[in-house]
């Protein structure tokens, strides 16, 4: 870092010590990425209507039990009523696809996190470890990781059922970890010779300490960036096994069941999949935007 | 090289075994032959003792599976409950699905090579910002979500191409299912062309080249491209064992009859041994690609050495 940024940095209130960690780096970087903004903006759209669907939409005209949803208004046109039109049933297509966005999201923040958690255990322990237990453990990632993808969540799906959004937020967890998990125990080999560990060690820290405090913050960098691109396509993931009829079950709605419905009403009423189809995809964009910026951000290689 | 491939093949032998014996163990919970029997069939004590001994299903789950491997290495991959023998439905429906699978990796590589290196070409104008843009929302937008839109504008509204069926043949059946198919993979070949391409323009060897005044073209073609498409050429390698796997979505909604349509409706008809034999043909598929990706590293790569 140059000493022009450097009093940049100081001018506009940052700690100058802590300016100089690799985070506070990448948050330098970041807040001058247009790609960062721009994402971050959808984020919070996206985040206003899973919190607070209240505020923009009308949890009556979701359900036909609330007396929300009338046959006699099925498939209607964009209206002062109805503001994106409505769906087969009679429902308001916009408040069913904002409150639809809480199951979807979930379950991309769910299995990102569980991913990441899962696979950042198990790399940390075979790459520190080595040797049997390395060999083992990557022998499981393999396992897991040459299952093909949609075979593996249609069969899990058939034998676990699960209510609402959790068979389908196993089912992406299970099959999804060994990414994470290769990823940090190639950091953790990288890391486990380098002088700041040797040094740990001879100040007498053990393995747990070693493992969690010097190598783990070290290591774990490339999989968040991943999690938050994978969370985007989880999302994506759970709109497919939906599609498939194996995700999300009725009562319970979201995107992905949404646009599974429309497949049948797209001709006659193209916002019954346009709209679904367009949020979860605004949000997906979003993640994976946002994962792109912090990767960037936290590449040195790619500094200017 | 010789020895590192029988070090990888090895290996691969766990991993061969255990992937197997996990979708065998999963589709035994689901995919029991005696409970999906009609109630006249579950009267006849004789048929029932027949598919207890046709599906050794009085053994334990581990000597079932072993029995089960055996019969694949003797290139029997057994029968459906129906008697149809699977080989000869996997060998009907095998070839669509490479079909699929090809003209889709051309898609990826006329396309996504060509637009990749044209972008990086073109750093930071128009061309490139848009490329990438157009490449992230295919990353975003899920593959369903494409086939309706593509099968609708140009199968019912434009009317260029038949909306689904194979009934055209090659290539112009297959040209629509292809390209959704490709998608997601086409906008990463793109993004990863790109990127390699612009990491090698900056080494010192081009700049040696553009020194010695070689045209511009020869530098792009001869030094550029050769050094930055490895990672590309890898990628689409392990690419034909995901793409028959990501067949099953754009084989059902095009209603091509290929290994995906089967895998689904022999999963909804818990016709175990038929999910079984593909989920196995296509570990077999995943683990060779990947092995041939590594091989392929040091062929393109001679600086790469195997121990």
């Amino acid at each position: 870092m140059s000493d022009v940024q450097l009093d940049v940095a100081t001018s506009i209130g940052d700690d100058p010590v802590a300016s100089r960690t690799l985070l506070s780096d990448a948050w330098y970087d970041l807040k001058r990425s247009k790609v960062f903004w721009f994402s971050a903006a959808l984020l919070v759209f996206v985040a206003l209507i899973v919190l607070f669907p209240g505020l923009i939409a009308d949890k009556a005209k979701t359900s036909s039990l609330t007396g929300g949803c009338n046959l006699t208004n099925a498939l209607l046109g964009p209206s002062s009523q109805f503001v994106l039109g409505t769906d087969q049933q009679g429902c308001d297509v916009w408040a069913l696809s904002v409150y639809g966005a809480r199951p979807s999201v979930a379950v991309g923040v769910i299995a990102a996190v569980g991913t990441t958690v899962i696979g950042a255990s198990l790399g940390l322990i075979a790459g520190f470890y080595g040797g049997k237990t390395d060999s083992i453990l990557s022998r499981i990632f393999d396992i897991f990781l040459g299952v093909p993808y949609i075979i593996g969540a249609i069969v899990l799906l058939s034998v676990i059922t699960l209510p609402g959004i959790w068979g389908v937020t196993l089912a992406i967890t299970l099959l999804s970890w060994p990414v994470a998990a290769r990823m940090v125990r190639a950091k953790t080999i990288e890391a486990r010779g380098q002088d700041y560990v040797l040094a740990a060690r001879a100040l007498g820290a053990d393995n747990r300490r070693i493992m969690l405090r010097h190598i783990l913050p070290n290591a774990i960098g490339p999989s968040i960036v991943v999690a938050v691109i994978s969370l985007g396509l989880f999302i994506g993931a759970e709109a497919t096994l939906s599609y498939l009829g194996l995700g999300i079950r009725p009562p319970d709605f979201s995107w992905g069941t949404m646009i599974s419905d429309a497949q049948n009403t797209f001709f006659a009423a193209p916002w019954t999949l346009f709209v679904p189809a367009g949020l979860l995809t605004i949000t997906v964009l979003a993640f994976v935007l946002l994962g792109e910026a912090v990767s960037d951000a936290l590449d040195p290689k790619l500094r200017k | 090289m010789g020895r590192y491939v029988i070090r990888r093949l090895l290996q691969m032998i766990p991993v061969f075994f255990g992937t197997t014996f996990l979708l065998f163990l999963l589709l035994s919970v689901i995919g029991n032959p005696l409970s999906a029997l009609s109630p006249a069939q579950r009267q006849n004590p004789a048929y029932i003792a027949y598919l207890t001994q046709q599906f050794n299903l009085d053994d334990p789950i581990i000597v079932r599976y072993l029995k089960y491997i055996g019969d694949i290495f003797t290139g029997n991959f057994g029968t459906t409950y129906s008697g149809q023998s699977v080989s000869g439905i996997v060998l009907e429906r095998f070839p669509v699905t490479a079909t699929l699978a090809v003209t889709a990796i051309i898609f990826e590589i006329l396309i996504g090579i060509t637009v990749g290196v044209m972008a990086a070409r073109r750093r930071g104008k128009w061309f490139d910002t848009a490329s990438l843009a157009v490449a992230l929302v295919l990353i975003a937008i899920p593959l369903f979500v494409l086939a309706f839109v593509l099968q609708w504008l140009f199968g019912i509204k434009l009317g260029w191409v038949a909306p689904s069926g194979i009934s055209d043949g090659w290539p112009t059946s297959y040209l629509l299912p292809a390209f959704v198919l490709a998608s997601g993979s086409l906008a990463y070949v793109l993004r990863l062309t790109r990127q390699s391409l612009l990491e090698t323009m900056n080494s010192d060897f081009m700049r040696t080249a553009k020194a010695k005044g070689l045209p511009p073209r020869l530098i792009l073609r001869k030094y550029g491209l050769r050094n930055s498409l490895i990672p590309v050429v890898t990628f689409l390698g392990i690419e034909l064992g995901t793409l028959m796997g990501g067949a099953v979505i754009t084989e059902g909604i095009f209603n091509i009859p290929g290994i995906g349509q089967e895998l689904f409706s022999s999963i909804r008809q818990q016709e175990t041994v038929v999910v079984v034999g593909i989920g196995t043909i296509l570990v077999i598929v995943y683990l060779l690609s990947s092995l041939l990706v590594d091989v392929l590293y040091a062929v393109l790569d001679p600086r790469i050495r195997y121990e």
